[in-house]
């Protein structure tokens, strides 16, 4: 799938926006945003059928909100969201559907580009309406925050409220001064940079999809691992910057993604500068919802680390499978599961061990501090592999791997 | 005063970038989508 952010179609509706969003008031500027999100997913990313679908997904999704709001339904909505989820994975066309269902019966029109995204954003909606957390919610503004051009395909993930805020202008974007919106543009610009001239300089000797790994000696591979994974990062965040710059000057600046993730200490820091809004999603509707859960579980009782262990293991399996739909992101959450399991119980016995303050002190010495950036950068660029290569091509390489 | 020369860089850097960029559309390099 090409996606374009250069494209013609997609800077000239960011341009409408900037444009048009600002001086248009109530209903008019609800019509010209909904129109834009629907011109940028219909005639830039996804074609007729797939906007189609996207919509009734869409629409679905506000079907469960209302659901939501009944106090007396919690459990037809849990049975509800239950099949909502079902309906993800039936779209998705996850790898394993073709083992329970025959080929006739799986989805092969319906481009599913930006569909794990507006699946997150919906659940948030219906699990916080369900909590009494949304407040008021609408059709034509619950749509313009589903379909949201800027941050459709790619994200970040923005919370409704937040969203809300700066629509109805309880919160600004930007303050009104020259200067913010300057700075706005140099983030776009920064952003197509990355993405077009950084990112291709390193994705050029990057792993590639069809590199045969059996023919790369151990630095080769540890080179182009390296270079994929700061292609990743480049490609993802440049597109994030020029997000947030356009949404901020059209009057809904998206949320922060990153904060220089290849200098994270450990697993825990790294996911607090890596994609910052899966994050921050994953551990309220997934880590924080389980751990209270097996807290409560009468043989987990007592038991804090391991129902947190258990937890997070979960959280990064879930992760792995939003992420992709095949085997290897399968792989990528086990792989940052055990990290994360390994991580969580080494620090909580240095801590017993220890003390807190003591652990306090080492983490401060700078010999821990550079250890932990080259331990974690080293682990993230080999596990960012899966993204890329087949978990049986990585498998027959690393058998047929020595020095050169 | 230092608000006009720190618009000013801003403004020069812009300009770096757009030259840049306009350089590289010339080849047209497309935005891959990974899989996200």
């Amino acid at each position: 799938m090409q996606l374009s952010l250069l494209s013609p179609g997609f800077l000239g509706l960011a341009l409408v926006a900037v444009v048009a969003l600002p001086v248009l008031r109530g209903d008019a500027r609800q019509l010209a945003f909904i129109a834009i999100n629907l011109t940028f997913i219909w005639a830039v990313l996804l074609g007729p059928a797939s906007t189609l679908g996207v919509l009734l997904f869409a629409l679905l999704g506000y079907g469960l909100v209302h659901a939501s709001l009944a106090q007396d339904r919690r459990a037809a909505l849990a049975m509800l969201l239950a099949g909502y989820v079902a309906l993800f994975i039936y779209l998705q066309r996850y790898d394993f559907l073709q083992w329970v269902l025959p080929e006739a019966a799986l989805p092969r029109f319906l481009s599913t580009v930006g569909l794990s995204f507006l699946f997150f954003k919906i659940v948030h909606v219906v699990i916080d309406a369900a909590s009494g957390t949304l407040g008021r919610l609408d059709l034509l503004t619950y749509l313009n925050y589903c379909l949201n051009f800027a941050t459709f395909a790619m994200g970040p993930i923005q919370r409704f409220q937040d969203y809300r805020a700066q629509w109805d202008g309880e919160q600004a974007a930007l303050p009104d001064r020259f200067e913010p919106h300057l700075d706005a543009t140099l983030r776009i610009l920064l952003g197509l940079a990355k993405v077009y001239v950084l990112a291709p300089f390193f994705g050029d000797r990057a792993l590639q999809p069809d590199t045969n790994l059996a023919e790369l000696n151990l630095t080769g591979f540890v080179v182009q691992s390296y270079a994929f994974w700061i292609f990743l990062f480049l490609n993802f965040s440049g597109y994030c910057d020029a997000v947030i710059g356009i949404g901020s000057l059209f009057g809904v600046r998206p949320p922060e993604n990153f904060n220089k993730p290849y200098l994270a200490r450990n697993i825990s820091d790294f996911w607090q500068r890596q994609h910052r809004s899966l994050t921050l999603w994953l551990t309220d509707y997934i880590f924080t919802p389980l751990y209270k859960k097996l807290l409560s579980a009468p043989r987990l009782t007592g038991h804090r680390l391991l129902a947190a262990n258990m937890s997070l293991f979960a959280t990064m399996l879930v992760s792995g499978l939003w992420h992709g739909t095949t085997l290897s992101f399968l792989l990528f959450g086990v792989a940052h599961g055990a990290w994360f399991v390994v991580y969580h119980t080494w620090d909580a016995l240095l801590q017993r061990r220890l003390g807190r303050q003591a652990v306090l002190r080492l983490r401060r010495n700078w010999l821990v501090h550079a250890g932990g950036i080259f331990v974690t950068f080293n682990a993230t660029a080999f596990t960012f592999v899966f993204f890329r290569v087949s978990p049986d091509a990585l498998l027959l390489a690393l058998r047929s791997m020595g020095p050169a | 005063m230092k608000i006009a020369a720190r618009i000013a860089v801003k403004v020069a850097w812009a300009g770096v970038l757009v030259l840049l960029l306009a350089l590289y559309a010339r080849g047209a390099v497309d935005f891959v989508y990974t899989g996200f």
